[in-house]
């Protein structure tokens, strides 16, 4: 199992029209400050993949048959 | 009663160092490095209803149903680079409790549970743009696993008039995606698939409610 550590900071543009109860309806905007962590198991095989400044992983990878 | 539509769109460029792993028939492996940046882009639209009940005066409890998709789309520059475009088309529940702590002051928690429960091209896949690491490699679609996960909402409105409140929603969000299938990339003996993962999101949302209209 190799941990692969995700750290993005992300802004998220947010849109939201919701008809909360039966009497008004609401529109939305709004921001999302978030961080991500992205964990990939390979087993029985660990993949070399390491972060660097929160880098995002490299999951895929390829075997011969 | 309620209903509602949610849409959200977060993006983000993120730098990557690590490698692709090969693996041969007798176990041996052997590392490509691959450094690349990544542009990352999650788009979600959730559509909602459900009922809400006052349990007194000041506190409302809630339930309701989300009919989800979410896709995300990849694209890796550099060396080791391709693109990759996961869509998930997913169904939840939802559990709510609201509780007035003054005529402006809101607070409550949503718990939800999600899955998605069709394995198909469109609902629960990834699109992988082998051609972009290796013009030999054809793009495949591989689809995964059992796929599922759970969130956590705090929300606390404050009401700045009758027609606009502010919201303030610290949440924790988690994903599971079983492995994928194998696919042939179409160079003899070399098959690729991506391993089960695990998303952990987690951060707050600043919303701003503008109530459009009164019926």
């Amino acid at each position: 199992m190799k941990k692969i550590s995700l750290i993005i900071f992300i802004i998220l543009f947010g849109i939201s029209a919701n008809a909360k109860n039966t009497n008004s309806s609401y529109i939305s905007f709004g921001l999302m400050t978030n961080h991500m962590h992205f964990e990939e198991h390979v087993t029985p095989y660990v993949t070399d993949a390491r972060e660097i400044n929160g880098g995002y992983l490299n999951v895929f990878y390829i075997t011969h048959k | 009663m309620f209903i509602g539509i949610d849409t959200s769109y977060q993006s983000s460029n993120i730098s990557y160092k690590g490698a692709n792993q090969y693996v041969d028939l007798n176990g041996d492996i052997s590392y490509e490095p691959a450094e690349t940046t990544s542009k990352l882009s999650v788009f979600n639209i959730s559509a909602k209803a459900g009922i809400k009940k006052a349990v007194s005066n000041r506190a409302d409890i809630l339930g309701y149903g989300l009919l989800s998709y979410r896709f995300a789309k990849r694209d890796m520059k550099g060396e080791g680079g391709y693109g990759e475009y996961y869509h998930w088309g997913y169904l939840g529940l939802g559990l709510g409790f609201d509780f007035c702590l003054s005529y402006k002051l809101q607070t409550g928690v949503r718990l939800e549970g999600m899955y998605a429960p069709i394995k198909s091209k469109y609902f629960r896949s990834v699109y992988v743009e082998l051609s972009k690491l290796d013009p030999d490699l054809k793009n495949i679609n591989l689809s995964f696993g059992s796929t599922d996960g759970f969130r956590v909402k705090l929300p606390t409105i404050y009401k700045i008039s009758n027609t606009i409140s502010f919201e303030f929603e610290p949440f924790y969000e988690y994903w599971h995606a079983d492995k994928t299938d194998w696919k042939d990339t179409t160079i003899e003996g070399l098959i690729a698939s991506v391993p089960s993962n695990f998303t952990r999101n987690y951060g707050f949302l600043q919303v701003l409610d503008t109530i459009s209209s009164k019926t």
